[in-house]
């Protein structure tokens, strides 16, 4: 839905891509782990798409298999996979998360502010909102300017 | 005498109750603010991201992988 709103606004809307691998789901970790290492061989959101195609099926192979099929350096993605820097990426986003009262996935923040957004009209209409807030501010420091 | 026992055991559990309640609360106050720093450090500039960098409106999406 979210691929919808930036196809909708190609020049207005960023995307931004925040871990929170919940604590009962037994792979989404090491999931997570792995798609910051395929960053690391800036393949992020190709290993994104495929783990999601493959959202039923994901476990310890699932995760190399991907990565090969997408032709990451094993060597480099396994050495990767057990990046500290990573660990600690990651931790940063759930502290983040937890902050911010997230309790389930997915949760989405539109400018900084937890949007009920949950259907794509919603989310358009948000976008809409942040888009005439930006048009309001542009013209009052362009005013400031001039 | 059970009953005189059953009282000084609830009143030395309150008393101990009590005397942890400072600890508890300077507890929850420092994890709050360790918390609260370390979020606002949250670089999101390094996160994945998808479109252009100066967009007016920023989605940011917590996503579980599973």
């Amino acid at each position: 839905m979210l691929e919808q709103v930036l196809e909708k606004y190609p020049d207005q809307v960023k995307l931004i891509f925040l871990s929170f691998p919940l604590a009962n789901h037994r792979f989404a970790k090491k999931a997570a782990i792995a798609a910051f290492a395929a960053k690391k061989q800036g393949k992020f959101w190709e290993y994104h798409d495929r783990l999601f195609e493959n959202i039923e099926r994901v476990n310890d192979q699932k995760l190399l298999d991907i990565a090969r099929e997408i032709g990451l350096d094993m060597e480099k993605f396994k050495r990767d996979l057990n990046d500290l820097k990573i660990v600690a990426r990651i931790n940063q986003d759930i502290r983040l998360g937890h902050y911010l009262g997230v309790r389930a996935t997915p949760t989405v923040l539109i400018n900084g502010s937890l949007s009920r957004a949950r259907t794509l009209e919603e989310f358009q209409a948000d976008v809409e909102i942040e888009l005439e807030r930006a048009r309001k501010n542009s013209v009052v420091k362009g005013g400031q300017k001039g | 005498m059970k009953r005189k026992n059953i009282t000084i055991i609830l009143n030395l559990v309150f008393a101990l109750a009590l005397s942890l309640l400072p600890f508890d609360q300077g507890f929850a106050q420092w994890r709050t603010q360790n918390i609260v720093t370390s979020a606002k450090e949250t670089d999101l500039s390094i996160s994945p991201s998808r479109g252009p960098d100066d967009a007016p409106v920023e989605i940011a999406v917590f996503s579980c992988f599973q």
